[in-house]
């Protein structure tokens, strides 16, 4: 399996009584489009958070293309785990224009390849006309590709959405799904994807796991 | 399944190939944030020994003749000033929040001005200004023929001291107190006005319980500040438990009493900490939902208007604008001799050790404060919050605890290596500026810790989970977002050790001066004209940063709040 997460325990410290998940297992292969359904505070985003190391499972471990990521006495650190991570609030760097905030990951690539990275990410997100612009001058759709632009950029082993959809206004939505859908189809890195809206999972991902 | 050369384009283009940290953070910040605990931590651990040695020569007669008069004077004092400041304070915030007059921006931005003024500055000034041969009464006598009252006789000490403290600790109230009605939901005010009982009804029974928590923290400070004062209380010949610090060390040369008198000072400080803690447990009030209208100011009309006007400009005048006065009209007596080579020196002293410090603590305060948020730790982030006692902490009492761990440190150096020369911390500026540092760590601490609770953790987690580490993250993300926090915790600590009196009196080296202590010493030798230039220094420069603060602070308003 590409990802293999064996009975997970996390609770938020302080908290242990009420575990957030309790023993959850999970599998996706390579260039899968996996979808986690369930009402809020179920642990959807947490679990996202396990797995691109954000967070430190009580028990368990997490397994990331044949390599220990997370488990007892050992924690990758994020950097080091090849995973991007487009978050609910997208997390755009407000200092930092469009362009800059994708060229942001690709750091060990020199400046030839990496404007050449950057527009090849502008061009696939349709951002180009955008790219001198900052995060608070774009609208939350743009905002959303600008984001999936940059998580894509260095070419992560695994891509977690968490709640892209939640920020974006219903005619917007069907828009955009069909757009990340296809952006995904292309790209072909696994992927998962969390959100409380059966609708957007249908339209983006091939299997949907509940976590109730 | 990726293939090698997918691999390979990874690698190459952001991700490492991967380092494992052991579960327990252990790496620079986590270090930088327990070498700043341990050096805030360690004057008030020194100053604890105290509790063990044996009383000085003077300790049974302090106890016996001075101690009572040591608590009535200092509770009077701290206690009035506290009730001053608390009602100048929240009156001018409920003025300035709830309506609308003619002046009203200049009051918003001079009301803050007083907090540049050290109250030990603003005492000098008043006798300047009232006292029998001072501007006013001269002017009266010599210009309208009145004839001479001798108010500095007819009114007692503790009442002209817990003047001086209201006029120029107030804003601390005030600022608070403000910023807490200004993030107020308008639907609570206009609920209280539709239900009746008119203004007077309204801020009695929804405001003032409303405001409570955030001028009692306003309150807290102003009583600190009294109970750490020494200029004022020495000036006006005061027995409190600095003054009487100071007198045991220097007067009676009882290093041990001075000490024993510091631990009965921390005592009254950890009383008045706890008290706000458990206020701030009993009541503490939030707007319950982010889509409330904002508190719109109304237009004050008639007397109300009147009324506001005539407060805020006495406040303002009282507090900054007759110092001030006073301070300038002594300069242009003064003018020819006041520019020398030693207030030079001074000034460039000062300068120095403000700049240095300032640098020093945000530096450690930074470190402490993302590896606190990074990091965590059951232990250590607790131990973090003890460090900021410094602030509270008064700064004779501190001066003790510093003095008594560099001799220790000294004389441990001497006993094991022959050539160590003597003294040599313990009679450097090295000594003030780690002081100065571990006093106002608090400051520069809480202003990095709002900053990083502004913008969150999204941007060092998205940061991260593209491929970059926590320092690159700290420098290429963090940082340019901290900015403001940064200026603005910086000025902070700057303006007040510009300001400070005792540490720079009892820890600066020999043969060198501070600003504030040339300040001490001219009214010493009785020739209050001569501290107008050194005195308006210290103003100017804390009233600069002060307007440049709140100007910088309406500007940043574009960081996205998390």
């Amino acid at each position: 399996m590409f990802l293999k997460i064996d009975s997970v325990f996390f609770a938020y410290p302080g908290k242990a009584a009420s575990r957030i998940l309790d023993g959850y297992s999970l599998d996706l292969a390579a260039g899968e489009r996996l979808g986690i359904a369930g009402p809020s505070g179920r642990g959807k985003s947490t679990l996202l958070r396990l797995i691109a190391g954000l967070e430190h499972p009580l028990a368990g471990s997490i397994t990331l293309d044949g390599r220990l990521v997370s488990g007892p006495g050992r924690h990758v650190n994020p950097e080091d785990r090849q995973i991007g991570m487009v978050f609910q609030d997208y997390g755009l760097f407000p200092h930092m224009t469009v362009a800059e905030n994708i060229a942001y990951g690709l750091h060990r690539l020199k400046g030839k390849e990496r404007r050449s990275q950057v527009e090849a990410m502008l061009e696939l997100t349709r951002m180009r006309d955008l790219a001198a612009r900052y995060p608070y001058e774009i609208s939350g759709g743009q905002q959303q590709r600008a984001a999936i632009a940059r998580a894509l950029a260095p070419r992560p082993k695994l891509l977690l959405f968490d709640e892209p959809m939640s920020n974006l206004d219903a005619a917007l939505k069907s828009e955009i799904r069909a757009e990340l859908a296809e952006l995904m189809r292309a790209n072909g890195a696994a992927c998962i994807f969390v959100s409380h809206d059966l609708d957007d999972l249908r339209a983006l991902c091939a299997r949907i796991e509940r976590l109730d | 399944m990726p293939g090698p050369a997918g691999k390979a384009s990874r690698a190459k283009a952001g991700f490492r190939a991967g380092r494992v940290w052991p579960l327990p953070a252990c790496n620079g910040w986590a270090a930088t944030r327990a070498l700043s605990i341990c050096c805030a931590l360690l004057p008030l651990l020194a100053l604890t020994g105290g509790l063990f040695s044996s009383p000085g020569p003077y300790w049974e007669y302090v106890r016996d003749h001075l101690l009572r008069a040591y608590f009535t004077e200092t509770f009077l004092v701290t206690a009035g000033a506290g009730l001053g400041a608390l009602l100048l304070g929240v009156s001018l915030a409920w003025a300035i929040s709830m309506y609308d007059f003619s002046g009203k921006k200049f009051f918003e931005a001079a009301l803050v001005l007083p907090l540049a003024i050290p109250p030990y500055i603003a005492a000098y000034a008043y006798e300047g200004l009232l006292g029998y041969t001072g501007s006013l009464q001269s002017f009266l006598r010599n210009s309208l023929g009145l004839r001479p009252f001798a108010l500095s006789e007819q009114i007692p000490a503790q009442a002209w001291a817990i003047w001086i403290f209201s006029v120029t600790l107030f804003p601390y109230v005030y600022i608070l107190t403000r910023t807490f009605l200004r993030h107020q939901s308008a639907a609570l005010f206009e609920n209280a006005l539709l239900l009746g009982g008119g203004s007077g009804r309204l801020f009695l029974r929804v405001g003032l319980p409303l405001l409570w928590p955030s001028a009692a923290a306003g309150l807290i400070l102003v009583c600190l500040e009294t109970l750490n004062d020494f200029g004022v209380a020495s000036y006006y010949g005061l027995n409190t438990f600095t003054t009487a610090i100071f007198a045991a060390w220097f007067g009676m040369g009882d290093a041990d009493t001075a000490v024993k008198l510091a631990l009965i000072l921390l005592t009254l400080v950890f009383m008045i900490l706890l008290a706000r803690k458990a206020a701030h447990k009993s009541r503490r009030y939030h707007i319950v939902s982010s889509r409330e209208k904002r508190l719109l100011p109304r237009r004050a009309q008639g007397a109300r208007r009147s009324g506001i006007i005539l407060l805020c400009s006495l406040a303002w005048l009282a507090g900054f604008a007759a110092p001030v006065s006073q301070l300038l009209y002594w300069l242009r007596l003064s003018w020819k001799g006041a520019f020398t080579v030693e207030l030079a020196q001074a000034a460039l002293y000062t300068l120095g050790l403000a700049g240095g410090a300032a640098l020093l603590i945000m530096t450690a305060a930074t470190g402490t404060a993302n590896a606190n948020r990074l990091f965590g730790g059951r232990v250590i982030s607790p131990l973090s919050q003890g460090a900021c006692l410094g602030y509270a902490i008064p700064s004779a009492v501190l001066a003790i605890g510093v003095i008594s761990l560099f001799i220790w440190v000294d004389n441990i150096l001497a006993s094991l290596l022959t050539a160590w020369p003597a003294r040599f911390f313990s009679m450097g500026s090295g000594m003030l500026l780690f002081a100065y540092s571990a006093r106002f760590f608090s400051i520069g601490y809480q202003a990095v810790e709002a900053g990083f609770a502004k913008t969150g953790l999204i941007y060092t987690e998205a940061s991260r989970s593209l491929g970059r580490g926590v320092s690159a993250t700290f420098f290429l993300v963090d940082l340019p977002l901290l900015r403001h926090a940064l200026i603005s915790g910086s000025a902070l600590v700057f303006i007040d050790i510009l300001k400070e009196l005792p540490l720079s009196l009892l820890l600066r080296p020999f043969n060198t001066e501070t600003l504030s202590t040339t300040v001490y010493h001219f009214v010493k030798n009785e020739v209050l004209e001569e501290t107008a230039l050194p005195s308006l220094l210290i103003i100017s420069a804390g009233a600069l940063f002060l307007l440049f603060m709140q100007a910088w602070g309406k500007e940043a308003r574009h960081v996205p709040e998390n």
